[in-house]
């Protein structure tokens, strides 16, 4: 499955989400632009501001000086009416004034007496000085006023005739002086006013009277070396500093007086704005203009903000969207939209999306290539493996393509088939006409397809070889042109078979033992020629019903469906008859069989039975005492060889002593291995149970000879039997007694082996011995028994034999013993041994079988 | 690959096995056991030097059968019979058939572990004699057929003259012939030569 690469979302940023980035982005961005554009726009106002002032200012300093100079002109208009006073017209029309021509009357801190009422003018100031000059100019009356020291005579040069005042400055203080003639009315002038008025600070404030200074400065300075003569607030800017002084401080503003000026004066004009109020006038300006861009700065924010979160959630409606459809057409896992970054997690999103859209694209390109090569592969794989012959040809019946069955069937390489007509190729010439017209049907729209289907032929290979096919032809439009796919079944196995089912069919009718199917009514439905004896046994014939035990017997095989055997005895035959129920068909078959030959021989082999089980008794106990000899021998072999292997190791100290241990718990081992073989031995021996019962010993003695019949012959060794006349009845174990007499001879006819052929004699003698005894001798023509060995002979593991265990004596005694009989040897060296067998013996006793 | 002989040992008695193992390692030699001919048969390699301990009567495939089987192979180890009591004549069989040795059950060690030194050591000359054989059949391979009938001739012991009239030839170009067979045979002498051609003469009788 497709994973999508998360790691991005490891980011910090990707776990914002998107209206608190906006936030945080919103307000970080004004803090900047706040910075950067506070100063530079604060700076820009305030210079702004200041430029406005300042021309303000100028206009201002220049309506100051306007004002002044209007005053000025008043008070000049003022003195004109102050002539006319008619007490003073009268003073210099009196006599007096012509009296004192020639002389200057000085009069110190006393008002002028026609000046009681002061100047005509509102507001006016108080002359410091009030002189009356005649035509000429002399002064005839001279007023002090007030007690300001004065250069008249200074003064009194700058009367012109024009009578024009003028500002000038004497003595470092600055006057307005004024003059006006005196006449009554259209006489003649004869005398002249003149009004010398300081220009002080009242006089500043009063020229400015009707305005107000409102923290303005106004004053006058001596323009050539920039000295201050008198301002309005001599308290704040006091005379005699110089201009620049205050130029920290104010704003100064400096204008030539363009009326009243006297000549050779350069009195100048000066304005001077504090420049504190301004700084403070500026600032209450700028902190309100910054307010207001704080609250518009405030506003872009939360409108921003409010956007991005806006967009945001339609991000997220649009995450959830994507992230169903992801789920639903492409089966990603559902994902929660997840918290954070919006537009990154989108991002992300998409990317996966687009990813796995490719994903799925390949996958299912792939998965489509794969399925039309499959699809390719498994046809022509089916085309190819078929096992019919598959033959393609185009209109003109020209083979186009061939599978591989085809090649093979009718022995030709592709390249030879291709490109030829396929009758002529394939088919036998005798149907040549009949695939041509297949063909030509075929052709045909609208043809029926059962036309173009199976037909019987006859094909032949390239070795001439010929074979029954049934031949279909398939009409397959191509895109350009028509081919037609035959099929050439081989039918040759077809017909085979159906010729072996017919014969096979009457493979019963043939069979010589009796087969019948009974139905489950108890019909026989069929029986083959065989059944005759049966059915005429039974009394029915074909199509009757069986009898009644018969059909019985039927119905319970078909009911328990398992087969049964029943044995049917004829006059003259025996046959068994196996009753075989077929469930599913609801009938069962019968097969006798005539078993009348079995049955006799059966009954001769149980004749022999007895026989048989006698010899193999006897026979086994020779070959298991050289086949326990065997088995003995393999565990003793081991520890001889365990032991010497031990001797060896611990002679030369190789080995270790787990080794030597494990070595000597193999030989306790094969010693305990070796000691179950004598056990079984002895439980061979001796556990079984004796089974008594009432014999002949003549038979017996019968029997064993004839059981060796066949060995002395094999060794050429002349048997004689001397029996007693009458029989010798004897209680005793047959098998047993058998067993022991058959070992006598055995080992009689072994003795002889290295005598001459003509003289290997054995003789059987059985006599009673007594009433209660009887006796047999078993007598052979061997080397003899040495006498020294004659008293071994029945230890046990005594052996003269090359392959001889020293086991059959041993046995021997102890079964004849256990009869209460005796055993004993006796020998000639170079004659013979004779071996005499006692037993018990009651004439009383009846014989049975025997 | 091991050079050093191994003791093979098939025997079906388990015991047997083992205990013949611990014993024939008391001396120090290579042993390997196999509970059937056909277990031996599957893991043997003809290549391998050593001898073959082998018990006469076995199920399946018995010690007899195997011998056969050996000799059909052309497969020359030296095989030693065990036998059980009993099988003497079998044991007989087997030693017509070319067996080194029999011993009876229970064993006599000395006499087992001396006769399966012997078998070693035959295995070894015969091994000898085998690398000394291929040796000269490579030799052999080396020569012309004109230089083979020489060879042939000469080792009869016949006289340059008379090879050069048998073969049609001028007795220099016997000579010539003869040098080169020596040479290429890398025999010093004429009876080094001899001695080879009898080593190998299967490959000469081929060659003519």
């Amino acid at each position: 499955m497709f994973t999508p690469d998360r790691s991005r979302d490891q980011s910090w940023i990707a776990r914002v989400p998107l209206p608190w980035i906006s936030v945080f982005v919103g307000l970080f961005c004004g803090f900047i632009a706040w910075l950067i554009i506070d100063p530079f726009q604060s700076k820009e106002l305030g210079d702004f501001f200041q430029r406005d002032l300042e021309s303000r200012l100028e206009i201002r300093a220049a309506d100051t000086r306007r004002r002044f100079e209007y005053f000025l002109t008043d008070l000049d208009e003022a003195t004109r009416k102050l002539a006319q006073n008619w007490r003073l017209v009268r003073h210099v029309y009196s006599p007096q004034w012509d009296q004192s021509r020639e002389k200057t009357f000085v009069y110190f801190n006393q008002p002028s007496p026609w000046m009681e009422q002061g100047l005509p003018l509102r507001g006016a100031v108080e002359p410091s000085h009030v002189l009356l000059l005649d035509l000429q100019g002399n002064p005839r009356e001279i007023y002090h006023q007030q007690d300001q020291p004065f250069p008249i005579d200074m003064a009194l040069e700058l009367f012109d005739d024009e009578l024009k005042g003028i500002t000038t400055a004497l003595w470092q203080v600055p006057y307005f002086i004024t003059w006006a003639e005196i006449a009554a009315g259209a006489q003649e002038k004869r005398a002249i006013l003149m009004l010398v008025m300081p220009i002080n600070e009242q006089f500043l404030s009063a020229s400015q009277q009707y305005a107000g200074l409102d923290g303005i400065v106004i004053g006058l300075f001596e323009g050539d070396q920039q000295k201050l003569l008198t301002s309005s607030e001599v308290s704040q800017v006091g005379p005699a500093t110089l201009l620049d002084d205050w130029a920290e401080d104010y704003l100064i503003t400096s204008q030539a007086l363009a009326l009243y000026l006297a000549p050779q004066s350069n009195l100048q004009f000066f304005t001077f704005i504090s420049r504190s109020r301004l700084t403070a006038k500026l600032e209450h300006i700028l902190a309100s203009v910054r307010q207001q861009r704080f609250f518009e700065a405030l506003v872009y924010v939360a409108a921003f903000t409010i956007t991005l979160f806006l967009i945001s959630s339609r991000l997220s409606h649009i995450l959830q969207r994507i992230s169903t459809f992801g789920h639903n057409a492409l089966g990603i896992e559902q994902q929660s939209p997840g918290h954070g970054n919006q537009l990154l997690l989108l991002e992300n999103r998409l990317q996966e999306l687009f990813q796995q859209v490719s994903y799925v694209k390949d996958e299912t390109k792939v998965a489509q290539e794969h399925r039309i090569r499959e699809s390719e592969a498994l046809k022509s794989a089916l085309l190819e493996n078929s096992l019919d012959p598959i033959i393609t040809v185009d209109k003109k019946g020209l083979i186009v393509e061939a599978n591989a069955t085809a090649q093979e069937s009718f022995g030709y390489h592709r390249e030879q088939l291709l490109g030829n007509p396929i009758d002529l190729l394939v088919i036998h010439p005798k149907d040549h006409l009949q695939i041509r017209e297949m063909l030509a049907r075929c052709r045909q729209k609208g043809t029926l397809q059962k036309l173009c289907q199976a037909q019987k032929m006859l094909s032949i290979d390239a070795f001439g070889g010929e074979k029954p096919v049934e031949c279909s032809v398939m009409p397959i439009q191509l895109k350009e042109r028509m081919v037609f796919t035959i099929y050439l079944r081989d039918i040759s196995e077809r017909e085979e078979a159906e010729k072996r089912i017919q014969s096979l069919a009457k493979f019963t009718s043939e069979n010589p033992s009796p087969v019948l199917r009974v139905n489950d009514r108890g019909v026989i439905i069929y029986a083959n020629s065989a059944s005759t004896p049966l059915l005429d046994y039974w009394g029915c014939d074909r199509g009757q019903t069986l009898p009644l035990y018969w059909r019985n017997l039927i119905f319970d095989a078909l009911q328990d469906g398992e087969n049964r055997e029943y044995e049917i005895n004829l006059e003259e035959q025996i046959y068994s008859l196996l009753m075989v129920p077929v469930l599913e068909l609801d009938y069962a078959n019968l097969y006798g069989r005539d078993i009348t030959q079995v049955r006799t021989a059966e009954q001769q082999s149980r004749q022999h039975q007895s026989e048989l089980v006698h010899v193999c008794r006897l026979s086994t106990m020779g070959e298991m005492a050289t086949g326990l000899a065997h088995e003995l021998n393999q565990p003793l072999s081991a520890i001889v060889n365990f032991a010497s292997g031990c001797v060896r190791r611990l002679q030369t100290g190789m080995g270790g002593e787990a080794e030597l241990v494990d070595a000597m718990a193999q030989i306790t081992v094969q010693a305990e291995r070796a000691g179950e073989i004598i056990k079984r031995l002895r439980a061979l021996v001796g556990k079984r149970a004796q089974e008594h019962s009432v014999v002949n010993l003549n038979h017996l003695v019968l029997e064993v000879a004839s059981f060796v019949e066949y060995v002395a012959e094999k060794h050429h060794v002349d048997v004689t039997l001397r029996l007693s006349q009458g029989p010798l009845p004897a209680e005793l174990d047959l098998v047993q007694i058998e067993q022991v007499l058959l070992n006598l001879v055995r080992n009689a006819i072994d003795a002889m082996k290295h005598v001459d052929i003509d003289r290997r004699k054995l003789e059987l003698v059985t006599r009673k011995l007594g009433e209660d005894q009887v006796e047999v001798l078993v007598k052979d023509t061997g080397p003899g028994i040495p006498p020294e060995n004659i008293e071994h002979l029945f230890d046990a593991f005594f052996s003269t034999k090359e392959s001889g265990m020293g086991m059959g004596l041993p046995i021997s005694r102890k079964i004849i013993e256990s009869h209460h009989g005796q055993i004993s040897a006796t020998s000639e060296i170079g004659k013979g041994a004779e071996f005499r067998v006692v037993l018990p013996s009651d004439p009383n006793l009846e014989l049975a079988g025997f | 690959m091991n050079h050093k002989p191994t003791v093979f040992v098939v025997d079906d008695d388990q015991a047997i096995r083992s205990s013949l193992k611990w014993l024939i390692e008391s001396v120090a030699m290579q042993v390997k056991t196999f509970e059937s001919a056909d277990a031996f048969i599957e893991n043997y390699y003809p290549g391998r030097s050593g001898c073959l301990l082998l018990d006469v009567r076995m199920p399946g495939m018995s010690g007899l059968e195997l011998q056969e089987y050996l000799a059909e192979q052309r497969i020359s180890i030296p095989v030693i019979i065990i036998t059980g009591h009993g099988d003497v004549p079998m044991a007989i069989r087997a030693m017509k058939a070319g067996a080194v040795d029999f011993i009876e059950k229970p064993f006599n060690d000395e006499l087992l572990l001396e006769s399966i030194r012997h078998a070693l050591m035959l295995d070894e000359q015969q091994r000898d004699k085998q690398s000394q054989k291929a040796e000269i059949a490579t030799r052999l391979a080396r020569l012309t057929p004109r230089e083979h009938e020489v060879m042939a001739m000469v080792t009869e012991g016949k006289a340059n003259k008379e090879i050069a009239s048998a073969l049609g030839v001028s007795a220099k170009t016997v000579e010539a012939h003869r040098a080169r067979v020596m040479e290429k045979m890398q025999a010093g002498s004429l009876a080094d030569l001899v001695r080879m051609a009898m080593l190998a003469n299967i490959g000469m009788d081929a060659g003519i």
